[in-house]
C-alpha cells in the first residue's frame, strides 16, 4: 500500500483513466496496467468528490455532514480507498498530474 | 456448395476471404467447414484476403499463405486446415468492425431476442450454444458476437461449430456431421444440423456468461451491471485499443439488458435454464 497518503493531500484522477457510470457505481480503467476496477456506490461519490481538486479532509467533512457520519471514521475509510486507488494507479497526486505531457 | 480446386469465397463479419486449393478433397472440407460463410455475391472490388493451400512436391506435405506471406508449412493436412481455421477466426476478430463492439461470445436467437453468452476460452461457450441449437434456438456465432453500439443487435457470423474433444462425449450425436477430420475439434456446419436455423442479426434480450463446472450444480443467477460490465470488458478484442468506447458502449449493453451467471455441471439443464429465461416475460 501506498505509505504517506494524509488529508492534507490533493488526490485527482489520473488523466489517462477511463471512467464509466453504472446506476450508482463505477467501472474504472487503469491503462498504466491495463487493468479494470469496480467502484461501489460510496467510492463512486468519492470519485465525484475528487474531481474539484480538493484536500481529502475537505472531502471527509462534506462526506460525513452529507451522510450524518462520524468525522474520524469516515477519514480513515476515505484514506484507505485513496491509498488504493493511488496504489492502483487509478489516482495522482495533484501536483504530479500537473507534470503529465498533455497527451499523456 | 460443390467441392472445387478454384477459388472459394467467404465472408466472416466484414473479413472477407478466398481460399485457393489444388486438391478437391481438402478444397472440399473447406468449402464444407465454411458452407454457411460462403459469400453469395462477391463483388470484383472488394478487398479478400486470399488463402493458398500449397501440396509440396512429394504430394504429401501443405503450406498455408495468406496474400503471399507464410502461415504455416511445411503441415499434414489436418494440421494446415487447423491452422486456416485459426487464422480466419484471428483475422475476424482483429478486422475493424466500425460502430460495433466484438465480444468473444456465443450467441443465439429465441424468438426475436438474442442470448449472447460471453466467457474466456473453455469456458463452454461451443458447448452450450450448440445444447441451445439443437432445442430450437436458431443460431449467430459460437466465437465472436459483434454488437452494433446504435441498435444493439447482433450480426451473424455462422462460422462451423468448433466442437473441442473435451465436449465429445456430451454432443457424440454430431460425430457424423464432422467436417473437418481433425484430430481433437469436430467442424460441425449448422446447417448440417437437423432442423438447424441460421438467425439474421437480432437485438440483444439477454447476457449469460457460462462457466463449466465439472460436477456442479447448474444455476443461474443475475449479475449486477457493474460485475457484468467487468466481465464484458475482459471478453471484447481490441479493448485495450479504444476504451472508452468500449466502456460506453459496454455500459449501456448492460444497461438495457440483464445479465446472469450461468454454471455449468448439466448441459441439458443449463438449456433448460436459458429457455426458461428467454420466454420469461
Amino acid at each position: 500500500m501506498t505509505a504517506g497518503v494524509t488529508l492534507e493531500d490533493v488526490l485527482v484522477p489520473q488523466p489517462d483513466v477511463h471512467v464509466v457510470a453504472l446506476g450508482d457505481e463505477k467501472v474504472i480503467f487503469v491503462p498504466r496496467d491495463e487493468t479494470l476496477q469496480r467502484l461501489d456506490p460510496l467510492a463512486s461519490i468519492v470519485w465525484d468528490c475528487l474531481l474539484p481538486a480538493a484536500p481529502l479532509a475537505d472531502i471527509a467533512t462534506d462526506l460525513a455532514e452529507a451522510f450524518g457520519a462520524d468525522r474520524q471514521q469516515v477519514s480513515t475509510d476515505l484514506l484507505r480507498l485513496a491509498a488504493d486507488l493511488l496504489d492502483s494507479g487509478a489516482l495522482v497526486r495533484a501536483g504530479d498530474a500537473a507534470e503529465l505531457p498533455p497527451d499523456a | 456448395m460443390t467441392p472445387t480446386a478454384t477459388a472459394l469465397a467467404f465472408r466472416a463479419l466484414d473479413y472477407r476471404f478466398e481460399v485457393h486449393c489444388p486438391d478437391t478433397g481438402l478444397a472440399g472440407r473447406v468449402a464444407d467447414i465454411y458452407r454457411d460463410l460462403a459469400d453469395p455475391a462477391p463483388q470484383p472490388d472488394d478487398h479478400r484476403a486470399r488463402y493458398e493451400l500449397a501440396l509440396d512436391a512429394a504430394g504429401d506435405m501443405w503450406t498455408l499463405h495468406c496474400d503471399g506471406a507464410d502461415v504455416l508449412g511445411p503441415a499434414t493436412g489436418p494440421r494446415v486446415l487447423a491452422n486456416l481455421l485459426w487464422h480466419v477466426n484471428a483475422q475476424t476478430t482483429q478486422h475493424r468492425m466500425p460502430g460495433h463492439v466484438v465480444l468473444h461470445a456465443a450467441a443465439a436467437v429465441w424468438g426475436d431476442r438474442a442470448v449472447v453468452l460471453p466467457a474466456p476460452m473453455e469456458s463452454g461457450k461451443t458447448t452450450t450454444v450448440t445444447g441451445l441449437l439443437l432445442a430450437g434456438f436458431g443460431y449467430l456465432t459460437d466465437e465472436a458476437a459483434a454488437v452494433c453500439v446504435d441498435d444493439l443487435h447482433v450480426e451473424p457470423f455462422a462460422k462451423s461449430l468448433s466442437v473441442d474433444d473435451g465436449s465429445w462425449p456430451v454432443l457424440s450425436m454430431l460425430e457424423q456431421l464432422d467436417a473437418g477430420g481433425m484430430p481433437t475439434q469436430w467442424q460441425i456446419p449448422v446447417s448440417s444440423l437437423p432442423s438447424s436455423r441460421l438467425a439474421a442479426r437480432t437485438r440483444v434480450g439477454t447476457l449469460v456468461l457460462p462457466q463449466y463446472v465439472a460436477g456442479s450444480t447448474t444455476a443461474l443467477e443475475p449479475l449486477p451491471r457493474a460485475g457484468a460490465l467487468m466481465d464484458l470488458c475482459a471478453s471484447t478484442f481490441r479493448f485495450l485499443e479504444e476504451p472508452q468506447r468500449h466502456l460506453d458502449a459496454l455500459a449501456r449493453l448492460c444497461r438495457e439488458v440483464p445479465a446472469y451467471r450461468l454454471t455449468i455441471g448439466s448441459l441439458a439443464e443449463a438449456v433448460d435454464l436459458v429457455r426458461d429465461l428467454m420466454e420469461a416475460p
